[in-house]
């Protein structure tokens, strides 16, 4: 309808507003629409009419399958350029890689991302015929046999399917055709976008379910008026797959999902006051919103962890952030059978049930504030510090026999409801808490380790409260006593007698004092389901007892193992927080990406490899920067016109100002803003998805500012823009196709802030 | 997505001045008492047809020409609203008596020190003796008290070093409380006249503000030397003067007087505490909204929209930052001889107090043989140090620290790293890139580093111990090389960045294995005397390698030869700095306190803070549940109220016509986003919360409630006595919460079971057992001078 004028038609609906509540307004809607395909395509008649051939007509209806198929071509050319240069591992390949191989060889691994990329990655190993022989070590060369070329060119691939995923999203968008390529050209070549698609890592997978995401909401925006046609179910069932993948790559892709939520939220408002619209018809818009944007995506999600669980079946390096059922259960467990009921006088290790499943541990180092006394932490890794041993509480009065381990002859169980001191084996101290708070998270007490085996007080006592028994996998395997503590299969709460708090683990971790180990807390638990004060015996040492080895510990569930490995996942994420005082410098500030303050050397600085530091492109970052200014002000303005009656906004207009204007301004806030709140190190790449966000933005404002204006004002600005994105990247492009030697003069010229360090 | 003409109608305030039949005349003698305080302040509001839909007239100053009425229309709805009947102003005084009673009773008890006034009692003893000391919050609240302190005779020797401390006789602690008590009784009736304003009938104004007066939680604040209570009286002005400031005409000489009033109580509640800007955040939201609705009535000239916001700014922002800033000149001109707190500033800030020992006049130049002082500039820990102790850990050799008091022990003698031990016959300049090392002269030992963990941060790779090595003989080894590099854009320009120069030439000092000479707020344990850490680091952050010499003394050096000193700082770079300084020990404020309470909590009441507890008796910071809850359960009612309105007018139905409902809507939305505006950041906040840093939002809230009060019994409730007769019965609760729970607002005498009875709730943890059996037995507990250590300490114990 808008193609000729940016600004707003003047003339139409000028009676009254409130009338989209009634059938013309859909229809005029309808004519809208028609109206709009006509001008289109007169539009792009007019052009070939000159031509007076029927070339001009096979232009038109060619267009949208030859563009983005050249722009596709030409965005596997730039990515795919000497993808194999640098032969060495690479920045985050390290990580990547080696996450990838792990799927090959099977074993448990635990990272702060979900499976998704890390398994497409690992597809493209297996692919390779990768057999896991290499284990990824940063700056180390590929071996021979690696075909570590197929692996990048199978991640680059998702790099370069960005640039068509944008031609439709801006076409559908409803942009002009020449801000359509603009947009395609400015994805296409922009650096950092080329940089990280060169190699095996998650962020241009991540970037592409972005894009797929983005554009499937935009694609609903378009099918709007055609609710329940199957064109409209099929995109929104894409929708839901897409936020699923996106979410199951990286947790970032939350940010979009925000987006669309918001997106979905006004288009069920809106519909709300259609008075043709049945009640029973708009509870249909509400389900299949449900189905499609909250269920399949959490599907998708979960089955990316049935997958994983189901490929990682033996143990590995990520056994220790895991509940003991489920290591329990993987292929070469470290957890051996040991004897079945838990005695006073029984050494133990304790792991923790709740957020950061780690063993109850203590060390000789002792808090550096509150008592000072001995450290409580969380660790997951087998260590002579986590073995405690059950004693009985002093005011019981009952003493071992010498052996420490009977009394007169006797072995004691540890029953439910008993009073208990739990010694910690090798400082001798005992497991306390006291009126201290705690050092991390915040309205708990202080754990520490106290006094000795002799000394000490009541505040060294805890009361068992036993809340789960499972049984054997064996069926033939014996009933056991449901009042006793049995290892790997009973859950407990350890209650402070004093305090009435129970043991916790918080899911946060400790300073660099505490060596980043996991918070322990006392803490005054609501609900007995308050899985973070449930605890179990993982192992079990007691040499007066026999090992039953009919045992067969029970199978985890895997929803259990589903959240526990989520909220482990957010643990370690919380634990990426920067030393204050360390200078690093990978890690950079927010304000420094919009900027472009700062790029990212991506390998070792040595003239004789090829480098590749990672950037922006100044064209794309600085003009994109600047149009989320101009976007704001001429939201202003239109909102002042808006006030003054000056001009009329129909639903139309208000519809297309918010998918060009509001909605990719609002993406680029949840992708940029988050990152300035939390406290974990950031990077540039992070801002990845910010940036395209930004472009569209950009993308909006061009249009706006130009489809309007007069041919010799357009033409030359479209041929600008296009000339200086081009001359951008060419002579930015050792940046990101890789550069050797120091000193260029090349790259001198281009060196235009001196925080750019790459040419020394 | 396209608006309706209903939307306009959802509009804020003002609206509902311009009316066309006046129900009520104001000025005609009321017939009886009842009728005369159910007066009906809130007028019809005014809608204008224009080009595409209706909208909402805002400003009603018309022409007098055209429309003769609009002046009129005006004078009304301020009468309306304003205190000028006989009646009213013996309402008002029955609240002045009520609330003096209830808040300045027997202020001299308890007769010791209570919570914070720790911190601010003994501010106030510093600005009396002009003693410069560091506190987070801006001046304004604490040399009021000091002010009246000085008044009434303080000489600023008693320190109120610790909680539950008798005051000596000389101390005038009640004068001083007195302040609080008469801020918190001001509040009280700006609270009246706010709620008068925004269009609330005066006998449900009067029966909220009296629930106010005996807010349990408001008036503990008031009684202590705190700064809490000037911060709320300065907050329920600023509230007032712009309610006020509403009724009248944009630009007119009322609007502008009241809007200039709100500046002033702006500025001076910033400069009482920070929580100041979310009250100016607040003013801006409103002013904010505001300029839409003057921007959608197409009867004002843009011309006349803009001077309006123009006009706004500078009386709501500049005038605030000119008063805050002039306070800080008064603090800074108060405090000018060198305090405990000076340690936090530059030198060159502590150049400026009286009877400081910052290093003057040093030698300009430092060369080979000159006998230095460096200082670390990233912390203000002080100067590079060695003493005899030696380490613990790693290597166990001789300590290094940063130490921030001029000391002997600070002096390092440079020599050239290739020559060590020869003295020079001429001086010779230490230029870029030169290699020295560093004797400590008290020891005689060298600055050393070598592959060894540091003491306290052993766990991070980057760093390696330094320490001072060397025996009589020994020219040192490789390990004891420094290479000076100068940080050129941090120095001061010309020959310090060539050269080094003492105060002007910040250098880095790099070590032969490639780390850099660097200090952090990290701090030795007690062999180490608690001194700050010096560590070698290969990639700490720039700022905390940095290092100038201050203290330069060479033999060869003519006695003539340039001297230098720290720059003075003008006021502003002063008044900079201080702010960094409050910024960043605000944010370190992370420890714990037994008392702290989390913002989720505070809605609910969860917990108090004990401020006190001594001779049997508590006084424990708690509000009056009754009213608590009830604001709480306000702002959700009308937050699911407004949610199904909305849905409502969506959906097509009239809403929002009736003027009661609207301007009930304006001012709720008003001062819900006062609540919000005070309650939201608090979670951004990362440093230790109490409950008291809920007490603003909370005002805010019980004007929104106030509000929702009105429309029940005055609108929802048909029945004219019914909604008197429940306002009565609420009143009568909130009063009996407040009675049966002073006595620890006042820390009087109670049981232990009367205590156990109050207490409800798990959370609600005034010590019960603190209490005695009967209260008979009070008779016998001493509550003077005749406390001994012990008990004193118990007491600092149990707070």
């Amino acid at each position: 309808m808008e193609s000729t004028t940016s600004g707003f038609d003047e003339h139409q609906n000028l009676s009254d507003l409130s009338k989209r509540n009634n059938k013309d307004n859909v229809q005029e809607d309808v004519v809208d629409q028609i109206d709009d395909n006509k001008t289109q395509i007169n539009e792009k008649k007019n052009v070939c009419a000159k031509n007076h051939l029927g070339f001009g007509n096979i232009l038109v209806k060619i267009e949208p399958i030859l563009g983005p198929l050249l722009i596709t071509i030409l965005s596997f050319v730039v990515r795919f350029y000497k993808i194999d240069r640098n032969k060495n591992v690479v920045w985050d390949e390290a990580h990547f890689g080696k996450f990838g191989s792990y799927y090959i060889k099977h074993e448990f691994y635990h990272d702060v991302h979900p499976p998704l990329g890390k398994m497409l990655i690992a597809l493209s190993e297996w692919l390779a015929g990768f057999d896991g022989d290499f284990d990824f070590e940063s700056n180390t060369a590929y071996p021979a046999g690696v075909d570590f070329k197929f692996m990048r060119q199978f991640n680059a691939t998702f790099g370069a399917l960005c640039a068509p995923v944008t031609y439709y999203t801006a076409k559908w968008m409803g942009f002009n055709i020449l801000t359509v390529y603009l947009v395609s050209i400015m994805v296409t070549l922009e650096l950092s976008y080329i940089a990280l698609s060169k190699f095996i890592l998650l962020d241009s997978m991540l970037l592409f379910f972005t894009m797929t995401t983005f554009s499937c909401m935009v694609k609903i925006y378009n099918l709007r008026n055609k609710p329940f046609t199957p064109q409209w179910s099929i995109w929104m069932l894409l929708t839901g797959i897409n936020i699923g993948c996106v979410c199951s790559v990286k947790w970032v892709g939350l940010f979009i999902t925000v987006i669309v939520g918001l997106y979905t939220i006004v288009e069920l408002w809106a519909l709300s006051c259609d008075a043709t619209l049945s009640r029973k018809k708009y509870y249909k818009h509400w389900l299949i919103r449900i189905i499609d944007l909250i269920i399949i995506p959490f599907l998708v999600y979960m089955n990316c962890f049935k997958v994983h669980f189901s490929l990682l079946y033996k143990s590995g390096t990520g056994d220790a952030s895991t509940n003991t059922l489920f290591q329990v259960n993987l292929e070469g467990t470290q957890i051996e059978n040991s004897p079945r009921t838990v005695m006073f006088g029984s050494d133990v290790t304790i792991r923790s049930h709740g957020l950061s499943p780690n063993l109850l541990h203590s060390h000789i180092q002792t808090y550096p504030v509150g008592s000072l006394q001995n450290q409580i932490t969380g660790y997951g890794f087998s260590d002579e510090n986590n073995k405690w041993t059950f004693k009985f509480a002093r005011e019981d009065g009952i003493f071992f026999d010498s052996n420490n381990k009977t009394v007169n002859g006797e072995l004691i169980a540890v029953k439910d409801g008993d009073t208990v001191r739990l010694n910690h084996k090798s400082t001798m101290r005992n497991l306390h808490s006291h009126y201290v708070a705690s050092h991390v998270s915040q309205g708990n007490f202080e754990v520490s380790g106290y006094g000795t085996d002799e000394g000490g007080d009541a505040k060294d006592n805890w009361i068992i409260e036993i809340v789960q028994q499972l049984k054997s996998n064996n069926p033939d395997f014996h009933q056991e006593d449901s009042e006793n503590i049995h290892p790997v299969s009973t859950f407990f709460r350890l209650r402070h007698q004093e305090l009435g708090c129970y043991l916790a683990s918080t899911g946060f971790s400790y300073p660099g004092w505490g060596f980043k180990q996991s918070e322990i807390v006392c803490k005054n638990s609501w609900s007995k389901r308050d899985k973070s004060t449930w605890w179990n015996v993982e192992d079990h040492w007691n040499d007066m007892l026999e090992i039953e080895d009919d045992y067969v510990p029970p199978k985890s569930k895997f929803w259990t193992d589903f959240i526990l490995i989520n909220f482990a996942m957010a643990a370690s994420n919380n634990a990426l927080i920067p030393d204050d005082d360390k200078y690093d410098n990978l890690a950079s500030e927010p304000w420094e990406w919009p900027t472009l303050h700062i790029g990212l050397r991506m390998c070792t600085w040595a003239h004789d490899v090829y480098r590749y530091y990672l950037i922006g492109s100044p064209f794309n970052t600085w003009l994109s920067t600047a149009s989320l200014f101009v976007c704001i002000i001429i939201l202003a303005y239109t909102l002042y016109e808006w006030r003054r009656q000056k001009i009329h906004l129909n639903e139309n207009n208000i519809w297309k100002l918010s998918i060009q204007f509001v909605f990719p301004f609002i993406a680029w806030v949840t992708h940029f803003v988050p990152f300035l709140i939390m406290g974990r190190v950031t990077y540039v790449h992070h801002y990845l998805p910010a940036l395209y966000f930004s472009m569209l933005v950009f993308a909006s404002t061009v249009d706006y500012l130009l489809s309007g204006s007069k041919t010799y004002i357009k033409y030359p600005s479209y041929l600008i823009l296009f000339g200086s994105c081009i001359y951008i990247y060419i002579i930015f492009a050792p940046l990101c196709q890789g550069m050797t030697g120091f000193n260029n003069e090349d790259l001198k010229k281009i060196s235009w802030l001196s925080s750019w360090d790459f040419n020394f | 997505m396209a608006k309706k003409p209903g939307k306009t109608q959802n509009s804020q305030a003002q609206s509902q001045r311009a009316s066309k039949k006046n129900k009520i005349p104001a000025d005609e003698p009321s017939p009886s008492l009842l009728q005369a305080i159910d007066q009906d302040p809130v007028l019809p509001f005014e809608v204008k047809d224009g080009p595409e839909r209706p909208f909402l007239q805002i400003d009603t100053e018309i022409d007098e020409q055209t429309d003769k009425s609009a002046p009129d229309r005006k004078e009304k709805i301020v009468q309306l609203r304003t205190m000028n009947t006989k009646v009213e102003r013996l309402l008002v005084l029955s609240l002045v008596l009520i609330a003096s009673y209830v808040r300045l009773k027997n202020l001299s008890w308890p007769n010791s020190v209570v919570f914070d006034e720790v911190h601010f009692g003994k501010f106030a003893a510093k600005y009396v003796k002009n003693q410069f000391f560091f506190d987070v919050h801006p001046p304004l609240a604490k040399m009021l008290f000091a002010y009246f302190s000085s008044m009434a005779g303080f000489k600023g020797d008693f320190l109120f070093s610790k909680i539950g401390e008798e005051f000596p006789s000389d101390t005038p602690y009640v004068f001083m409380r007195l302040f609080a008590a008469v801020s918190g009784l001001f509040t009280v009736l700006l609270m009246y006249f706010t709620l008068r304003s925004s269009g609330i009938r005066m006998w449900v104004a009067y029966l909220v503000t009296l629930c106010f007066a005996v807010e349990n939680s408001f008036v503990t604040i008031s009684r202590y030397i705190l700064l809490d209570s000037p911060l709320m009286l300065f907050i329920a002005a600023a509230a007032y003067a712009f309610k006020k400031s509403q009724l009248y005409p944009a630009l007119s000489f009322n609007g502008s007087r009241y809007l200039l009033a709100t500046g002033v109580a702006l500025g001076f509640a910033v400069a009482s505490k920070w929580v100041g800007l979310f009250t100016i955040a607040w003013v801006g939201a409103l002013c904010a909204i505001r300029l839409m609705f003057y921007l959608g009535d197409l009867t004002i000239p843009i011309s006349k929209t803009i001077k309006i916001a123009l006009s706004k700014l500078i009386f709501l922002l500049v005038v605030p930052f000119i008063l805050y800033a002039t306070f800080f000149y008064v603090h800074f001109e108060t405090l000018i001889n060198d305090g405990d707190g000076s340690a936090f500033f530059s030198p060159g800030f502590r150049m400026t107090l009286k009877g400081n020992n910052i290093p003057q006049n040093v030698y300009s130049d430092v060369g080979v043989g000159s006998v230095v002082t460096l200082r670390h500039l990233g912390t203000h820990g002080g100067y590079l140090h060695s003493h005899t102790a030696t380490y613990e850990t790693g290597s166990k050799q001789q300590q290094v620290t940063c130490y921030g008091h001029l000391d002997d022990n600070n002096k390092w003698l440079i020599e050239l790293a290739n020559r060590p031990g020869v003295t020079l016959n001429s001086f010779q300049n230490i230029t870029d890139g030169e290699k020295i090392k560093l004797f400590h002269i008290n020891t005689q030992h060298r600055l050393h580093s070598h592959d060894h963990k540091p003491p306290v941060s052993s766990n991070s790779d980057w760093q390696k111990e330094i320490s001072c090595y060397g025996f009589a003989g020994f020219n040192g080894d490789w390990n004891d090389d420094w290479t000076v590099e100068i940080d050129k854009r941090k120095s001061t320009p010309g020959d310090a960045q060539k050269v080094v120069k003492a105060i002007d030439t910040k250098f880095r000092l790099r070590h032969s294995s490639g780390c850099y000479l660097f200090s952090h707020k990290t701090k030795l344990p007690k062999w180490g005397f608690e001194q700050q850490e010096v560590t070698c680091a290969h990639s700490g952050k720039p700022h905390l390698t940095l290092w100038q010499i201050e203290g330069s003394e060479s033999a060869v050096l003519p006695s003539d030869s340039k001297r230098t000193s720290y720059s003075i700082p003008n006021f502003w770079s002063k008044f900079i700095e201080s702010h960094k300084v409050m910024w960043n020990i605000n944010k370190g404020l992370t420890a714990t306190h037994v008392y702290q309470s989390y913002p989720q909590e505070w809605p609910l009441l969860q917990r108090g803070i004990s401020y006190w507890g001594n001779h049997n008796r508590q006084v424990y910071l708690f509000g009056n549940a009754i009213l608590w809850w009830s604001v709480s359960f306000a702002v959700v009612l009308f937050a699911i109220v407004s949610a199904v309105e909305l849905i409502l007018w969506h959906l097509g139905s009239p809403v929002l016509n009736e003027p009661h409902v609207m301007n009930y809507h304006i001012q709720y939305v008003e001062y819900i986003l006062g609540f919000l505006a005070h309650y939201i950041p608090s979670f951004l906040m990362q440093r230790q919360m109490f409950l008291h840093h809920y007490l603003p939002a909370y005002y805010f809230g019980i004007l929104a409630f106030a509000h929702a009060f009105d429309i029940t019994v005055t609108y929802v409730c048909k029945k004219k006595r019914v909604g008197q007769v429940l306002a009565l019965i609420f009143t009568i609760v909130v009063v009996a919460f407040y009675y049966y729970y002073s006595p620890i607002i006042y820390g009087t005498e109670w049981t232990k079971e009367q205590c156990k009875k109050t207490q409800w709730f798990h959370g609600w943890d005034y010590n019960c057992n603190g209490f005695v059996d009967d209260l008979t037995e009070y008779a016998t507990i001493p509550t003077t001078t005749t406390t001994t250590a012990a008990e004193t300490a118990a007491a600092a114990a149990a707070n």
